[in-house]
């Protein structure tokens, strides 16, 4: 999957002529979905494009996404339909209906839930990240190019966490179109909503949307139905002509300033007061440069050497005079203290203003932890080319969400990890697009003191992490394998080779994994582990759950969506009893849980802080009530889909959900 | 409540509670373990500290002396959360003071002081231009043209020029 296939330019501008030839037809056309728009409240059009006016500047275009390049995260699992990301392709399906549909696309997360479960782990370099940071993100591309007008998001469930809206330029550029406000984020009624927030105005033309999430202020999942993207059709010939045009006038404006020196400049004293501080500063000294013969070439060298100098002298400003102890006086030590809480942007302008400022910029110590995350759109081989010569004690790296079209080359990050990898200790590739069999290589034989590896979302085919060096690193203490496809023996592999392991995930990895296996392994040598997701990992049976029991030292274990038996045997008794530092417990979906499961929830759960049993069918509230009394540390109750606990029974939930200071999740309906 | 004396550089001295003059690790380690505190009326010299400025400190230090060291988070857990109310309020003064407070803070060795000070200048940078730092700060620009050519580009986007755009189709 590449992005670069389907921002190629030409390829789908063969449909406009077509239309421009035979404008009757289009008339016709446009009047009748006029009228269907009237009708059907402007929404839902025929097929998934509408043309809905003409004009000379194009066709105006609503159009909605025709595929999926790239998301960060997704509820459902890629073979299934349900709560994936394509769901986002064509028309809304639900819209304005509002509530949990599978027929939309969920993202895995919801709140700050997650940052407070014991697997939380802490940004690198977080200097870096917006106000309103992005947890997820996805990547949609749309049948004709346009000038976007408008960016519309139809949200059925959870509306508010959408943060920015990127489009990717044919300059090959991704562009912010909008960006949210705090304001924006306040929690938006429970209801469906058509979100379409005022764009920046731009003239760019682009077929390929990046949408930015934050989840923070959800109180449950939210769900995406459709995309729309709005705007006018550019045509061949105009903006050809529109190029020549813009070229011509460059040209002539180019060789005016190099033919004429501005007038007030070159020329004698304006009379009048016109003209800005600069001038006007001129006229009050009588400057006057000597331009007899070759003004121009004096005047480039007036304004190249003695320009700075000029304006020092004469301060045309007047400000105020500098302060007694100054910035630069500080000792070095304070200001690489001071550059060591600048993001990476603001660092490289701080290096622009002076050779001291320059010299400190670049001090490794300011590069020992490095991420580019949050510069994903910017991130390009040179950047890496850059940052490999200043980031001599590089320990921590992230490179998520970089080199999605190309500007990172596999070559540039290889030759960037045998550089600088050697020292590092937390690696995060999640989502790199720019990752083949040869990198992956590169990470086990180079970057063998590695505590953390991070590769979600690395999902390729063939699956990039086969029997790869990967086996060499020994220090693993945490390893992310989220949406990533590996061999079993691979992994068997590393798991016997890092026996200090405390963190895994294998959330989505896959039918092809016998979890079982993992699971005996995992008892066998890692069990030291604290947090394991295994969030849809198929194949994890009673037996795998008694293995997993052996692992006294857990308090974070996911098993949503495993465990599809009738019955658990005693595993969850088995569980509880063996770990009691079990702080978060994730069991949606696991139908097999039985009333005597509960009670043992009741009466183990100590220590439980965040429990998941949405879609176990047989729970009442009589058990409820047992578990939020016995498990004092609950903050989080996820009830939803549990079809015993009735209607009359939610308002009874909203107290103790009160009483018990627990937020308890219900599909209660609005 | 035991009272410590402390001498600026310029003579001045200032009568404090030991708890809010021990914000100060120099002056904790001079209290404790130099025993200074078990003399009667230990006097306190600070010559690289004005009068201006100690005050300054002490009053950061009063209304800071119970706070957690742990809390406020050590050098293992470098603390990139804002700056409190209250401190930006306090730090909100000219350049000059600021930057002798740092050093004071420095000198004095009081970590969350010094830190929170550092941000502020840093808050002053983020966001601008090289020549606008240079004004801000007073700062001569003493690169040549062309060196200031060779100098690495931040990581930007270029603004989305029409046409480019339109060129490419």
């Amino acid at each position: 999957m590449s992005l670069l296939a389907y921002v190629e330019p030409g390829e789908s501008s063969d449909t406009e002529p077509e239309a421009e030839a035979e404008p009757d037809a289009l008339v016709d056309f446009t009047a009748m979905l006029r009228q269907r728009q009237r009708e059907y409240g402007g929404w839902f059009g025929c097929g998934s494009k509408m043309q809905a006016e003409q004009s000379d500047q194009g066709y105006y275009l609503e159009q909605y996404v025709l595929g999926v390049l790239d998301f960060s995260s997704q509820y459902g699992i890629d073979y299934s339909i349900s709560y994936t990301a394509a769901n986002v392709i064509g028309r809304p399906t639900k819209f304005p209906a509002y509530g949990d549909y599978p027929e939309t696309f969920p993202m895995r997360t919801y709140g700050d839930w997650w940052q407070r479960a014991p697997s939380a782990t802490r940004e690198i370099q977080a200097q870096n990240l917006p106000k309103l940071a992005t947890h997820d993100y996805i990547v949609v591309y749309f049948e004709e190019f346009v000038v976007p007008t408008e960016v519309a998001i139809f949200e059925t469930f959870n509306p508010g966490a959408v943060v920015r809206i990127w489009a990717y330029g044919l300059t090959k550029h991704w562009t912010c179109l909008w960006e949210a406000t705090e304001s924006d984020l306040a929690r938006p009624a429970l209801d469906s909503r058509r979100f379409a927030p005022a764009l920046k105005k731009t003239t760019m033309i682009t077929k390929t949307l990046r949408i930015d999430f934050n989840h923070s202020r959800l109180n449950y999942y939210t769900e995406i139905d459709a995309i729309m993207l709005c705007g006018r059709t550019v045509s061949k010939t105009q903006s050809l002509l529109g190029r020549q045009q813009r070229t011509k006038q460059s040209h002539q404006s180019q060789r005016q300033a190099l033919v004429s020196p501005p007038a007030e400049a070159a020329g004698p004293p304006a009379p009048d007061g016109s003209g800005g501080p600069i001038s006007y500063k001129l006229r009050t000294l009588k400057f006057q440069p000597k331009c007899h013969e070759d003004g121009a070439t004096k005047l480039h060298d007036f304004i190249n050497n003695d320009l700075s100098q000029f304006l020092m002298e004469h301060s045309v400003e007047g400000g105020e005079p500098p302060p007694r102890v100054c910035l630069t006086d500080l000792p070095f030590e304070i200001l690489l203290r001071i550059l060591s809480y600048l993001d990476l942007k603001s660092l490289f302008r701080v290096g622009q203003v002076s050779r001291t400022f320059y010299d400190i910029s670049t001090h490794p110590l300011l590069y020992a932890e490095l991420s580019l995350k949050p510069y994903w759109h910017v991130a390009s081989s040179e950047l890496l080319c850059t940052l490999a010569r200043r980031a001599t004690m590089l320990r921590k790296l992230d490179l998520s969400w970089c080199g999605a079209l190309g500007n990172v080359s596999p070559t540039e990050f290889k030759k960037f990890l045998t550089q600088r990898g050697d020292n590092l200790t937390h690696l995060r590739l999640n989502s790199c697009k720019f990752l083949n069999a040869s990198c992956i290589e590169n990470v086990g034989i180079v970057c063998d003191n590695l505590i953390e590896l991070s590769l979600r979302n690395c999902a390729t085919d063939p699956p990039l992490l086969n029997f790869s060096c990967l086996a060499n690193l020994k220090n693993l203490e945490r390893l992310d394998l989220f949406q990533t496809a590996f061999e079993t023996e691979l992994l068997l592999s590393m798991l016997e080779g890092n026996r200090k392991l405390k963190h895994l995930n294998l959330a989505f990895c896959g039918v092809s994994v016998n979890m079982d296996n993992v699971a005996a392994h995992l008892a066998t040598y890692n069990t030291q582990l604290i947090s394991l997701d295994l969030w849809k990992a198929h194949f994890l049976s009673a037996r795998g759950l008694l293995s997993l029991t052996r692992l006294h030292q857990l308090e974070e274990l996911d098993l949503g969506w495993c465990l599809r038996e009738a019955s658990l045997g005693d595993g969850l008794f088995q569980l509880l009893s063996n770990c009691p530092n079990l702080k978060k417990l994730f069991l949606s979906a696991v139908r097999g849980t039985t009333e005597r499961d509960l009670m043992h929830i009741a009466a183990l759960g100590k220590n439980l802080e965040q429990l998941d049993l949405m879609g176990i069918l047989n729970i009442t509230h009589e058990r409820v009530y047992d578990i939020l009394v016995h498990c004092p540390k609950l903050q989080l109750l996820d009830l939803s889909f549990c079809d015993n606990i009735m209607d009359r029974d939610f308002d009874l939930l909203a107290e103790w959900s009160h009483q018990f200071t627990v937020d308890i999740k219900t599909s209660r309906r609005y | 409540m035991p009272v410590v004396k402390l001498q600026s550089s310029d003579g001045e001295i200032f009568h404090t509670d030991s708890e809010t003059a021990k914000c100060s690790s120099t002056i904790k380690t001079l209290l404790d373990d130099c025993g200074l505190e078990a003399e009667n009326d230990p006097l306190i010299p600070l010559p690289n500290v004005n009068s201006a400025i100690l005050k300054k400190v002490l009053i950061w230090a009063k209304h800071h002396r119970n706070d957690n060291e742990e809390e406020t988070g050590g050098e293992s857990a470098r603390p990139m959360v804002d700056i409190s109310a209250w401190d930006a309020e306090f730090l909100a003064m000219d350049q000059g003071t600021l930057f002798e407070l740092i050093l004071a803070a420095n000198y004095l060795d009081i970590r969350s002081l010094l830190n929170a000070a550092c941000m502020t200048v840093a808050n002053m940078i983020k966001g601008h231009t090289a020549e606008e730092i240079r004004k801000t700060f007073h700062i001569t620009n003493d690169f040549s043209p062309s060196e200031e050519d060779l100098l690495p580009k931040e990581p930007e986007v270029p603004e989305e020029d029409e046409a480019t755009e339109y060129g490419d189709i």
